[in-house]
């Protein structure tokens, strides 16, 4: 018995390496052929994506029929997909698409091809823009078929036609309410192609007793921008919900309403951090220097990425903004604070930028040219502190005053005191690193 | 007395190889389906393309580099030409020896800067950072010389964006690689917490300025059994247990991790010999305990290409540092064996890399020298035995052929002939030594981890990248 299950077991598996063989040998001469026919048919074809770049009117189609799923029809397919890619090209492009039979066959196999194929006619029938389809591919946004119902959502987006808006953000709320198993960021890249359009009908679902709602329907009207969202922005600041406001500020940001600044600066006060950290970035993007106080006061903020923010944006505004962050270097009490400035002066490179402006003169000599190199592997921070104390450094008091006036952009009242701060840090740092202080 | 328990010893091995052989047949049945789906599904990925980038979630591709010098510009090359809409990259230098930092310095004209780092997860010291105005992509960071767990929690902390990928620095990525291995997060964000890649041998190819521009069989036997092991690994290994969601390995090579997930989790565990399976084994424990749905998924493009030992001794190293590796994991999270409460993970993939790939060796070699003395006592017939022996040759050369097969079936990286026919021949000859010398190994590696308490890594020397034929003569 143990002898026949052996043996047979033997000759099962000879016989399937012997199969697997000759599978592997086949598939590989099939395979070759296959490709070989293919390249073929592609340099035969490969007229034709030149031809269209070049605006040819192809007026004879005759050659470029073929039938479905053949070596010469997937050249050709490959030539106008390739010269779809050219915007000058699109118009000639779905005009062959269209008849030379490939609208029709993907219409036809949208419908009644496996469920690869469905998927494969709908990313087809979306990339040629093919308006025709668009009834077949609303439906197939409603199939059971997950993979036909991504591309059809990516697709219709493609298109552009505004009538599939409606079932697109009926999808994107149940996707937001339910759960249901749809890609939300496919789902959201489509209706963002849809622009304004999309803008008007994301609009009015902002009123959305579901807060998940109004932060999605939100986000959309940020990518999509558009000055005249503005007020609408400004107004969802004041909403109850911590993510929906953070959405908002991030809209503001992204469209540069400068009109909404004030607005933004009232939210970096608000009690949740995401709120404060997207307000701090949409000022960063506006670069308008009147929010330079707020800003500076929220490197000071309890939550690090809002600081960060806030150094972020002020590197950002530059100018006085760079000078601000000197002076809460220099005078202020809160380590986090001066940690943050620094790091944002070290990212812009400003105290090189600021040591190559000073005059030269003898009042100016660096005080601290002799330092030795500092060793990076040990403290490229020190370095950094290093060519601020060479800025510091090269100012006699008076210098410094005028500098810390200039900075302040006013009379400068708390100057001595800064000077006198200045200094101090000076001494500090210099004797940690070996400087020679003052 | 004796003679009973070699008796019943036969007894288990034959049980034992039928129950493993069958999980394998099944796991290949598996995985020809899950690779004709990703091939049909293939030919629409082209939609991620036009994907709106605000939507593609950004990547932090994290590199934890140890005396590298050979590799790791060239490394960097390749990452810098990825075709993703929006990426960094963060090279963590982990107390190099050699001149890997300088290498980097010098090839991307770094300098320093300075940036706060934050440790969300405890790390080793870290000693400065490194940028290039004309790459503001790329971000390097020296640290203290602690492991590559420790430096890829630096990558972490220093990361930006919400997912993170892990790439050796001796790997080589195809452009589109972070695309393909994104595209099951891109459509699935909330459940699809991780996934993982082919890892491709470089071996054989040459590469020029970070790009694989000639892909071409190794010429030495050692890498030709190796390119067989890894397509039979990765092909029907992997592709196999990702359908049921029992993935534990990930290669540390090229994977992608969802951040927030990892550091809920508390990041990789500096104290085990190979990061790469313990973290995936947590992952699953950490979503398991919450109740969480998720899928941890491989995506069987061959997209990473990496640099296999040369020789017997750096092989022998990696081999037993990998299955120290499994163990060390399987050990650790011992209480999810056989535990319902873990589903699938506790039922059948931890007792699977427990009793068949980690055991499985163990039994094998005890197995040769317990039949053959069967052998010699009489116990066993001698031309059932040699039957047997033939039956066993036959399934190994099946199972890599068929491996052979899906590779042919699916990519097809190695363009010519000739190669095909190469592949089929080793996959022959991998059953007359090469196996049984890898088992030998593992099983060397499981008995250190039971006898020594010495669990230090094996480091593994690489030689770099071939160049092509022009770029060598200069």
């Amino acid at each position: 018995m143990a002898y026949i299950f052996v043996y047979s077991i033997i000759i099962t598996v000879i016989i399937l390496i012997m199969l697997t063989f000759a599978a592997v040998i086949v598939r590989r001469f099939y395979m070759e052929r296959r490709y070989r026919r293919l390249d073929e048919e592609r340099e035969r074809y490969s007229t034709l994506s030149i031809a269209i770049e070049k605006r040819k009117l192809i007026a004879y189609l005759g050659p470029y029929m073929h039938s479905p799923g053949s070596a010469a029809w997937v050249a050709v397919e490959e030539n106008i997909v390739r010269a779809f890619d050219a915007a000058h090209c699109r118009l000639e492009a779905a005009r062959l698409f269209d008849k030379l039979g490939y609208a029709d066959y993907y219409m036809k196999t949208i419908k009644s091809g496996n469920r690869w194929e469905q998927a494969l006619a709908a990313e087809r029938l979306g990339h040629m823009r093919c308006a025709r389809s668009l009834p077949l591919l609303v439906e197939a946004l409603e199939s059971r078929n997950t993979d036909l119902k991504l591309m059809a959502i990516h697709a219709v987006g493609l298109i552009g036609d505004g009538s599939a808006l409606p079932s697109l953000i009926k999808m994107l709320k149940n996707a937001v309410l339910t759960g249901e198993e749809v890609s939300k960021k496919v789902l959201a890249s489509s209706v963002i192609s849809f622009g304004a359009a999309a803008a008007r009908e994301l609009a009015s679902e902002l009123t959305h007793p579901d807060w998940r709602v109004r932060a999605v329907c939100l986000n959309l009207l940020g990518e999509i921008g558009g000055a005249n969202l503005a007020p609408l922005f400004m107004k969802m600041l004041s909403d109850p919900e911590q993510d929906v406001r953070a959405k908002a500020a991030k809209g503001l940001g992204r469209i540069r309403s400068i009109e909404s600044v004030p607005s933004l600066e009232s939210a970096l006060a608000d009690r949740h951090w995401v709120v404060r950290l997207h307000a701090a970035r949409a000022l960063g993007l506006m670069k308008e220097e009147q929010s330079v106080p707020a800003l500076k006061g929220k490197l000071a903020d309890r939550n690090w990425q809002v600081r960060r923010a806030a150094a972020e944006a002020l590197g950002a505004i530059g100018g006085s903004a760079y000078l601000e962050l000197l002076k809460v270097f220099i005078d202020s009490t809160d380590q986090y604070g001066r940690e943050q400035a620094l790091d944002e002066l070290g990212r812009s490179n400003v105290a090189a930028t600021l040591l190559s402006m000073l005059p030269k003169g003898e009042h100016n000599y660096l005080l601290l040219k002799e330092v030795p190199p500092t060793d990076d592997k040990g403290g490229i921070r020190m370095e950094l502190l290093v060519d601020m104390l060479l800025f510091l450094s090269a100012l006699d008091e008076e210098s410094m005053a005028q500098a810390l006036t200039a900075l302040e952009g006013a009379s400068g009242g708390s100057c001595a005191k800064s000077v006198k701060n200045a200094k101090n840090r000076i001494k500090e740092f210099g004797s940690r690193s070996g400087v020679p202080a003052e | 007395m004796l003679l009973s328990l070699i008796l019943w010893f036969n007894y288990l091995v034959l049980a034992y190889y039928f129950a493993a052989n069958g999980v394998y047949l099944v796991l290949l049945i598996l995985a020809a389906g899950t690779i004709v789906n990703h091939l049909s599904r293939l030919e629409y990925g082209r939609y991620q393309k036009s994907i709106h980038q605000s939507v593609a979630p950004p990547v932090s591709v994290i590199v934890a580099a140890f005396n590298e010098e050979a590799n790791i510009v060239d490394s960097v090359r390749s990452l810098l030409k990825l075709n993703y809409p929006d990426f960094e990259i963060i090279i963590v230098n982990d107390g190099s020896s050699d001149r890997t930092l300088a290498s980097l310095i010098e090839g991307f004209r770094l300098k320093s800067s300075n940036v706060i780092y934050r440790q969300a997860l405890r790390t080793a010291a870290v000693n400065g950072f490194y940028s290039s105005p004309a790459e503001p992509r790329l971000i390097v960071v020296d640290k203290a010389h602690a492991g590559k767990a420790d430096s890829l929690n630096v990558g972490i902390n220093v990361s930006d964006s919400p997912y993170f990928c892990s790439v050796d620095a001796d790997s080589i990525l195809e452009e589109s690689a972070l695309l393909r291995l994104m595209r099951p997060i891109l459509e699935d964000p909330d459940l699809v917490q991780a996934t993982g890649g082919i890892v491709r041998l470089v071996n054989g190819s040459s590469v020029s300025e970070g790009r694989l521009v000639n892909i071409s069989l190794p010429r030495d036997s050692l890498s030709l059994l190796q390119v067989v092991e890894y397509i039979r690994s990765f092909l029907f290994g992997r592709a196999g247990l990702s359908v049921i969601n029992s993935l534990l390995i990930i290669s540390g090579t090229f994977s992608m991790f969802q951040k927030k997930t990892v550091l809920a989790a508390g990041g990789y565990k500096t104290s085990m010999v190979t990061e790469d399976m313990e973290l995936v084994v947590r992952l699953h424990k950490h979503l398991r305990d919450k109740g969480q749905k998720y899928r941890i998924n491989f995506v069987p493009d061959p997209i990473c290409w990496t640099e296999a030992p040369k020789d017997l001794g750096m092989l022998k190293k990696q081999r037993r540092r990998w299955h120290l590796g499994l163990a060390e994991s399987i050990f650790a999270y011992r209480s999810m064996l056989f535990n319902p409460r873990y589903g699938r993970i506790g039922l059948f993939a931890l007792p699977y890399q427990l009793l068949v790939e980690l055991l499985g060796p163990v039994i094998e070699v005890a197995g040769y020298f317990v039949v053959t003395a069967s052998f010699i006592l009489g116990i066993v017939d001698r031309q059932f035995f040699l039957l047997f022996l033939l039956m066993a040759v036959l399934i190994n050369i099946f199972f890599s052929v068929a491996a052979v097969l899906l590779e042919e079936m699916s990519y097809r990286r190695y363009p010519k002939l000739r190669d095909t026919f190469t592949l089929l021949l080793y996959g022959v000859l991998e059953n007359f030594g090469y196996r049984q010398m890898l088992s030998l190994w593992r099983t060397q590696a499981v008995l250190k981890f039971f006898l020594s308490r010495d669990r230090r890594w094996e480091v593994v020397k690489k030689k770099g990248f071939s160049k092509p034929m022009k770029e060598a003569n200069q």
